[in-house]
């Protein structure tokens, strides 16, 4: 269908395969083990934001820590949609919340991405320690700490998820976030097969070279930005209703960190690398959880873990020789 | 404004401005040696107001009551040396290592370091604030203009003041400084000239650790110690980083003392925007003098 890449990891035919799987894994997981079904669910609606993350590291070369500002964008429209307007349609409140972060994203993006490495980084860290104030402080409008509690939505337009049980939900709602993820990254995929994502890459490598060939930097960082902030907010929109409860914690600095972890963990130049780092990551936090309340801990550990000893990540461990040649026999199966 | 309000503000912009200064200048001394933003150090902040806080409340008062030669030198000096093993066993490994790897990788790994450290702090210390204000209580106040000022805001001034000439001294005028401006300059240079840069690097990791630790416990007895306050502190100390510019000494006297200037004001007229002045401020500084205020070497 697409170019065929060498590389597993940007390879199209990897992308509907590990589809395929979270099609399938579903009910097996479900059965196996019961409860672990929902967290593959959290895994599909992260790799979203991971992927929105890694077109502006992976791709660009801009690396933030203030993310989370925009999945709490997502997440608190959601809220703030049901409280004040009552709207249940999850669709007509996610476009809600993509005009909402186009708006917020190109004006910060003009500002931030006029500056690179450490600046970039803290610069949009600070905007989204504001954000994250904004929600702890104004309590009477976003809940405070407590939150906004989130009711079931009305999915595709007409679909009351109501009256459904708890498992039957659970069930619908993967299923929903899964055709939104074949939407996502099918664009995702475009993006970054395209001009626009050949010449983010060149500014990556060389910006200097990129600006002296005539190309203003300048727009194609801020398109990537908003971009990526897009995908983040969807992300964070798609979190809410399966969360039931949207919290300051969601916009808090510590989800920026997840995000850069489950991109680095997956590997960063890799397309698949932020998907299969998310799906690996939702697993990592929650058999954590049964050890230590102190994720965060392990997270940091892990972070410089993975930076020490296997900065490709995930996939760029399955694109070393040896996992290729398992792995080539079963990439020529007609898919 | 009447006089003794401005006098007042004024006392309490230098006395942030002292806190910020001793985590800036010490970021500014790891960039130096090891082009290196470490994002963990604020962290080392937090660290001495913790140890500050957790031996005053528990040792320091059993032992010496309120004998102010008690109160002041043992918390102190053991902030000051729990910051510096901390630092050697966990900081000093890993910014070594990180040595030279490119901006996004020591971004990452310093990134991990705070959520280590952040999450340390928990476990050992709790969730809770905790404060221990008897230093500042027992110092008293003194009338300035008709208005009482704690005397011990004007001792961490001071102090800080006295810290900041011993620093410009040493970097300036010492053996040790020229080789510390060398290594900054050019260490490959520096090393085939036979400089021992590993050792340079250890000093300065002690030297920036001491003062980030002694600024986290001058900071403790007026305000209180909880989780998120290494990563505000963090903020505005890279906020005063990026106005005083990369790398510079007078830059982190510089830049510390308009981030506080901005701080106190933004606190006194608009408090719930304080993080955006303060961000307009960085921003617009990188835009019409990237390399800094006191930068420009």
């Amino acid at each position: 269908m697409m170019a065929v890449s060498r590389e597993l990891g940007n390879s199209f035919r990897a992308l509907i395969a590990i589809t395929v799987l979270i099609a399938i894994l579903y009910p097996i997981v479900g059965w196996l083990r019961p409860g672990f079904e929902v967290i593959l669910t959290y895994g599909v609606i992260l790799s979203i934001a991971a992927l929105g993350f890694n077109l502006l590291f992976g791709y660009t070369g801009l690396l933030s820590f203030g993310h989370a500002a925009f999945f709490g964008i997502g997440a608190y429209t959601i809220g703030l949609t049901l409280k004040y307007l009552n709207l249940r349609v999850l669709e007509a409140q996610i476009i809600i919340a993509v005009i909402a972060t186009l708006l917020f994203s190109a004006l910060i993006g003009s500002i931030v991405v006029r500056y690179r490495g450490i600046f970039f980084a803290i610069l949009i860290l600070v905007i989204a320690q504001v954000l994250w104030g904004f929600y702890v402080k104004f309590y009477h409008i976003t809940g405070g700490t407590d939150g906004l509690k989130i009711l079931r939505p009305i999915i595709l337009g007409f679909y009351e998820t109501r009256g459904l049980g708890y498992g039957d939900f659970n069930m619908v709602y993967h299923y929903y976030a899964l055709a939104w993820f074949l939407l996502m990254t099918y664009l995702m995929w475009r993006i970054v097969n395209s001009p626009f994502g050949y010449t983010l890459k060149m500014i990556k490598d060389a910006e200097d070279r990129a600006q002296a060939l005539g190309i203003n930097t300048y727009k194609f960082k801020l398109a990537a930005f908003i971009i990526s902030a897009l995908y983040v907010a969807v992300s964070g929109a798609l979190y809410a209703p399966l969360n039931r409860i949207v919290t300051p914690e969601l916009a808090y600095w510590t989800m920026s960190g997840k995000m850069v972890f489950m991109s680095i963990l997956g590997g960063t130049s890799y397309y698949m690398g932020p998907i299969v780092g998310a799906l690996v990551y939702v697993y990592f936090e929650s058999i954590a959880q049964f050890i230590t309340v102190h994720w965060f801990l392990i997270m940091g550990v892990l972070i410089i873990a993975t930076m020490f000893l296997a900065p490709i990540g995930l996939m760029g461990l399955i694109d070393r020789p040896g996992f290729k040649r398992i792995l080539s026999s079963l990439s020529k199966l007609p898919i | 404004m009447s006089l003794d309000l401005i006098v007042l503000y004024t006392l309490d912009t230098f006395f942030y401005a002292s806190l910020i200064f001793l985590i800036v200048s010490g970021l500014n001394i790891i960039y130096g040696v090891l082009r290196i933003v470490n994002l963990a150090h604020a962290s080392l902040f937090a660290l001495g107001a913790y140890t500050m806080a957790w031996i005053t409340s528990t040792y320091v008062i059993k032992i010496f009551g309120d004998s102010l030669v008690g109160l002041i030198t043992l918390p102190l000096l053991t902030a000051v040396i729990v910051t510096i093993i901390a630092s050697l066993a966990l900081v000093m490994p890993i910014l070594t290592y990180a040595h030279g790897k490119g901006d996004a990788f020591q971004l990452i790994v310093t990134f991990g370091l705070l959520l280590v450290f952040e999450e340390l702090f928990q476990i050992i210390w709790g969730r809770a604030p905790l404060a221990a204000g008897q230093l500042f209580f027992m110092l008293g106040f003194i009338d300035i203009v008709d208005k009482k000022y704690p005397v011990y805001k004007i001792m961490v001034i001071a102090v800080t003041g006295a810290l900041a000439i011993i620093l410009w001294h040493v970097i300036y005028r010492t053996g040790f400084g020229l080789v510390f401006r060398a290594i900054a300059m050019d260490p490959e240079m520096s090393a085939a000239l036979g400089v021992n840069v590993g050792r340079v690097v250890v000093i300065a990791i002690i030297l920036a650790s001491t003062l980030a630790g002694l600024g986290g416990a001058l900071y403790l007895p007026v305000a209180s110690i909880a989780p998120g306050v290494s990563l505000e502190f963090l903020i505005i100390a890279f906020v005063g980083l990026v106005i005083g510019g990369l790398g510079s000494f007078t830059g982190s006297l510089i830049g510390a003392f308009i981030v506080s200037l901005f701080r106190i004001l933004s606190v006194l007229f608009i408090p719930e925007l304080e993080l955006v002045i303060l961000f307009a401020v960085a921003a617009v500084v990188l835009l019409v003098k990237p390399e800094g205020i006191g930068g420009g070497r």
